[in-house]
């Protein structure tokens, strides 16, 4: 694969890039401005003050939704980049209005332990209208150099990938759990969207992903969420997506999965708004609560 | 979920490569302590006084700012990569928990500094001449 251009060559593809990106959203205007906290209904409701939390383990894809909703994603730019791992709090204004803030939280476990647990007395204590759990059937990124610096690896790369993405599958259902008990207990309205990334991953099993995440053990610790806090008081919406066309590959260079042959950026359109249709429900949803 | 059959690049053994992290580690929680030192000091030399800063000593002043910064740009991505590999070594690497720890600990010192230092040099940098 030839090397990136350097930036200096690409300043003026940035700009357009950003520009397309924003327009997914900004093309569905309310979406957009309720994203923003800008639409009557929740400034009536005086939810505009109340930011949105994004969690999920290390390498799921949290920033870059995080950067898609800001309307700051460079599909041009962004798509063959490296992996960069959040190292504490980030946090997003979205578009111009610094009042509406979304705050991505670092995955790693051992960075979770350090800053976790304020975010999670925050959940329960109302201050996010929404949490958005981004995984990706299990296909994270990793920091680690090479696959073979991994502590599951044992023998081939084959056997890795099957044990890795169960694993990872694994923590994505533990950070859920993890979340339950706060959001339980949350005293204002709250809405949880489980993003399910990389879709370009793992698209010819989309069955079982689909399935895996609307039965078993992650729509079991979502329903007793909704048990507790009732129809009124919880949301829950999935949406399955890639928000970029790349391969999974180790710092190293070493490819363990690539983009699957005729996931396009036809396929990637139609999750973006497979995405915004789940907005306009939880916007809705907002509305009625 | 298919894979191309090219030529995977050479890399460590995961033991070589954590015996091989520490001392860069120390080297350049090391460097970075001693370039944070050296930023409040020039900050100290020029501005840490009475008097304005004749135009002279201003020019001196933004010279050796600006070669500091030059030095950690440039070191910065590299520090950037290298953190992050060891943080996933801290995650999920195949190391003893001994390793483990030393490296958690060295990492979480190093990302201190790191984190820290762009703020520093936004408000230590010279400003404008008016």
């Amino acid at each position: 694969m030839p090397d990136d251009p350097p930036d200096r060559l690409i300043p003026d593809l940035e700009k357009p890039a950003r520009e397309v990106a924003r327009g997914v959203f900004k093309g569905a205007i309310d979406v957009w401005n309720w994203l923003r906290g800008n639409s009557q209904v929740g400034q009536k409701a005086g939810l505009t003050s109340r930011g949105i939390l994004v969690l999920g383990p290390g390498g799921a894809g949290k920033t870059t939704f995080a950067r898609l909703i800001a309307g700051d994603l460079d599909w041009l730019h962004d798509a063959p980049g490296q992996y960069e791992e959040s190292v504490g709090l980030e946090h997003f204004t979205l578009d111009d209005d610094p009042g509406v803030e979304v705050v991505v939280a670092p995955g790693q476990d051992y960075r979770r332990q350090a800053t976790w647990p304020g975010l999670l007395r925050q959940v329960a204590t109302g201050v996010y209208r929404g949490v958005v759990l981004v995984n990706a059937f299990g296909h994270h990124t990793f920091s680690a150099a090479s696959y073979k610096h991994h502590q599951l690896f044992k023998t081939t790369k084959e056997a890795f990938l099957t044990v890795y993405f169960a694993d990872r599958r694994a923590e994505e259902v533990r950070v859920l759990r993890q979340l339950v008990p706060h959001l339980s207990v949350c005293p204002k309205p709250v809405w949880l969207l489980s993003i399910v990334s990389k879709q370009d991953l793992w698209w010819s099993h989309h069955g079982e992903a689909e399935a895996h995440y609307q039965q078993g053990e992650y729509a079991n610790a979502t329903g007793e969420i909704a048990r507790a806090l009732g129809d009124r008081g919880f949301r829950h919406e999935l949406a399955f997506l890639a928000m970029t066309l790349r391969n999974l590959e180790t710092d190293a260079g070493e490819r363990l999965v690539q983009t699957e042959a005729g996931y396009d950026m036809r396929r990637v359109k139609t999750g973006i708004h497979q995405l915004i249709r789940v907005l306009a429900e939880l916007k809705a949803w907002e509305a009625r609560s | 979920m298919s894979e191309t059959a090219v030529a995977e690049p050479p890399v460590e053994t995961p033991e070589v490569f954590a015996v091989g992290s520490i001392p860069l580690l120390k080297e350049y929680f090391e460097k970075v302590s001693s370039f944070q030192e050296r930023v409040r000091g020039l900050w100290a030399k020029y501005n840490n006084r009475d008097e304005k800063l004749s135009s002279v000593e201003s020019m001196i002043y933004r010279a050796e700012f600006g070669a500091l910064e030059q030095y950690f740009m440039r070191l910065l991505p590299a520090m950037q990569r290298f953190t992050q590999q060891i943080s996933g070594m801290v995650d999920q690497g195949k190391v003893t928990p001994l390793v483990r720890s030393e490296l958690q600990l060295r990492l979480a010192e190093l990302e201190a500094v790191l984190t820290q230092l762009p703020n520093l040099m936004q408000v230590y940098r010279p400003r404008p001449i008016s």
